[in-house]
């Protein structure tokens, strides 16, 4: 058909090729097995157990699907990432339908250490108000302690980096400190800190500021003389080199920083969690274990994978942002 | 103060640019001393164009380096205006050898760093578009360094320095990554600043026929000291021809110079 017999938008809509409308269509195939098998086949779990949470929950990916896929047939942008997911949409639905068969379906994978995808999801919409109370508790003390690390890591980075005095004089504080895991320093800081919150936040902070500080002075002793030198034959100051070529030129390093700072400040914040603070997600972790409560850990896991995911996807397109002038830099 | 130093400030007031008995040397990783100038002399009166040529380590860069105050001699005395030159300063502009833009800065933030590094933007600001459209780089205002080609990175680099309407701007081989096409061109533009600017420019090249081209002197160095072996006067009218009899003559006795040196 061409453009001109058609009315405008069939005519859109005629754009998309057969091979990418049948790539749109797959994942629903691999969606609609997961839904029929879900709703044909009986449950082996005890009589009094019913389904809740994952026939609505496939309701609503089909929904979203639905939508995006609508969306697509107008929006190139959403049409070329839903043609560039398309796969790994297809292996989650299948990998969805397998956990079910052999769980809830079959009990080939057994209670209580693999329950099914509906338990996992009752376990986070079933205690809605306390897993979101312990992930708003989590959230808080990992913002604050990567606010403090990120600005401890900026000033003692710039000063290591900058001067030869501080620099002989604070390397080796950080390069003894620094490598030490921060959950070794637990027991101390919550005797040494005014409150098991101070004291977790210090940790967090701790393992940013590691990180932060080793890149950002390296970055800064590592930055091309030519570009300082030049700026001195401008009629730049100390200060104006500082601000206007030295810091641009390590934002690469410091965004590297802050990458790793909040990796390891996860795995801080569990640490500190688990051992000192009673409240936050690794605190829920270790109660669900103690009560061999495995939907639960299981539902947290994915909580601080969408965590994780979450923060370090903000900080990649902050740097984007920022640094607007690269071709490409490290992508996530 | 001596007699001595006395005629040396006498003489400061013609010659703008005086380098007198200049040594520089450094010491290699394995502690040998690589001596860059020895007792170098060089004397540039106001608004001339100064070509240093000569094979690698002949020191060139080096005096660049000492003018614009970015390394000091070890024994000599280096004055500019009367002055010892101590330090850098945006009245003696360098462009490198690798163009070494920001990155992270526009085309347009780039020309104007220097004004803004001496808080003179917010006067200024109208300059750093005159400079753009001078150079023949409007439409690119918002471009970044890596957007751009080889050529007008070049000009952007000129006009960052030329801007600042520096009294000496060094050259340190500005154009030795361009096409030869290119680089006509742009040494074209460099003439034309230099005549609407009028500051004395020390050139350093490994072309000798971009030397003769530009220069008002050619001084041939050679290395292992770094010293000078000739000082000629080019005294062909502007624009120069570069097929020209004289021209060509000019540019084979330097060559020969540098062979003759080679032995």
């Amino acid at each position: 058909m061409s453009p001109s017999t058609a009315s405008g938008i069939f005519a859109r809509v005629s754009f998309i090729r057969p091979k990418e409308v049948a790539k749109l269509l797959a994942p629903l195939l691999a969606l609609g097995l997961c839904l029929a098998t879900d709703a044909a086949l009986p449950s082996v779990y005890p009589s009094d157990y019913s389904e809740q949470y994952f026939p609505a929950f496939l309701r609503i990916v089909l929904l979203l699907y639905l939508a995006c896929a609508a969306l697509s047939c107008w929006f190139k942008a959403v049409r070329q990432r839903l043609l560039h997911f398309w796969g790994l949409l297809i292996a989650v639905f299948v990998l969805l339908t397998f956990l079910n068969l052999q769980t809830v379906k079959s009990g080939n994978f057994l209670l209580p250490y693999v329950p099914s995808p509906d338990q996992i999801l009752g376990a986070i919409f079933g205690n809605l108000p306390t897993v979101l109370d312990n992930l708003g508790g989590s959230l808080s003390l990992l913002l604050q302690g990567i606010t403090l690390g990120g600005v401890a890591g900026m000033v003692y980075g710039s000063c290591m980096g900058y001067s030869r005095f501080f620099n002989y004089w604070l390397s080796p504080f950080i390069k003894l400190i620094g490598p030490v895991p921060s959950t070794a320093w637990m027991a101390l800081a919550m005797v040494l800190a005014p409150s098991s919150h101070a004291a977790s936040v210090c940790l967090v902070a701790l393992s940013t500021w590691f990180p932060l500080s080793v890149n950002l002075s390296g970055g800064i002793r590592g930055v091309n003389k030519t570009y300082i030198e030049r700026a001195q034959t401008l009629g730049a100051s100390h200060f104006f080199i500082l601000r206007k070529v030295i810091y641009p030129a390590v934002l690469p390093n410091i965004f590297t920083g802050l990458f790793m700072g909040v990796c390891f400040s996860l795995t801080a914040l569990v640490g500190a969690e688990m051992l000192g603070v009673q409240s936050g997600l690794g605190w829920y972790i270790s109660y669900a274990e103690a009560w061999s409560e495995f939907d639960l850990i299981y539902s947290t896991i994915l909580i601080f994978i969408l965590v994780a995911f979450t923060l370090i996807t903000i900080l990649f397109k902050i740097q984007k942002q920022v640094m607007k002038w690269t071709k490409g830099a490290i992508q996530w | 103060m001596d007699e001595g130093s006395h005629s040396v400030v006498e003489e400061t007031r013609q010659r703008q640019l005086l380098a007198r008995d200049i040594t520089r040397a450094f010491i290699n990783e394995d502690g040998s001393e690589l001596v860059a100038l020895k007792d170098f002399s060089l004397e540039i009166n106001k608004g001339q164009i100064i070509a240093l040529v000569g094979p690698s380590g002949c020191g060139k860069s080096t005096f660049l380096r000492l003018v614009a105050g970015l390394d000091e001699p070890q024994a000599g005395t280096l004055l500019y205006n009367g002055q010892p030159i101590a330090g850098p300063s945006p009245d003696r502009g360098f462009v490198f050898q690798q163009t070494n833009l920001y990155p992270w800065l526009t085309v347009a933030n780039n020309v104007a760093f220097g004004l803004k590094a001496r808080g003179l933007y917010h006067e200024q600001k109208h300059r750093v578009q005159e400079m753009i459209d001078l150079m023949g780089l409007s439409g690119f205002e918002k471009a970044w360094p890596h957007q751009i080609s080889g050529g007008m990175a070049s000009r952007v680099a000129l006009a960052q320095t030329f801007i600042q309407d520096p009294g000496v701007i060094l050259l340190d081989e500005p154009l030795s990554a361009l096409d030869a096409f290119t680089r006509a061109i742009i040494q074209d533009e460099i003439v034309a600043l230099w005549q609407q600017f009028e500051p004395i420019i020390i050139l350093v090249s490994h072309d000798v026929e971009e030397a003769v081209y530009l220069a008002d002197r050619v001084v041939v160095m050679t290395p292992r000291p770094g010293r000078q072996i000739a000082d000629l006067a080019i005294d062909l009218p502007r624009p120069r021809e570069r097929t020209a009899p004289d021209f060509i003559q000019i540019r084979r006795e330097i060559l020969q110079l540098l062979k003759s040196e080679e032995r």
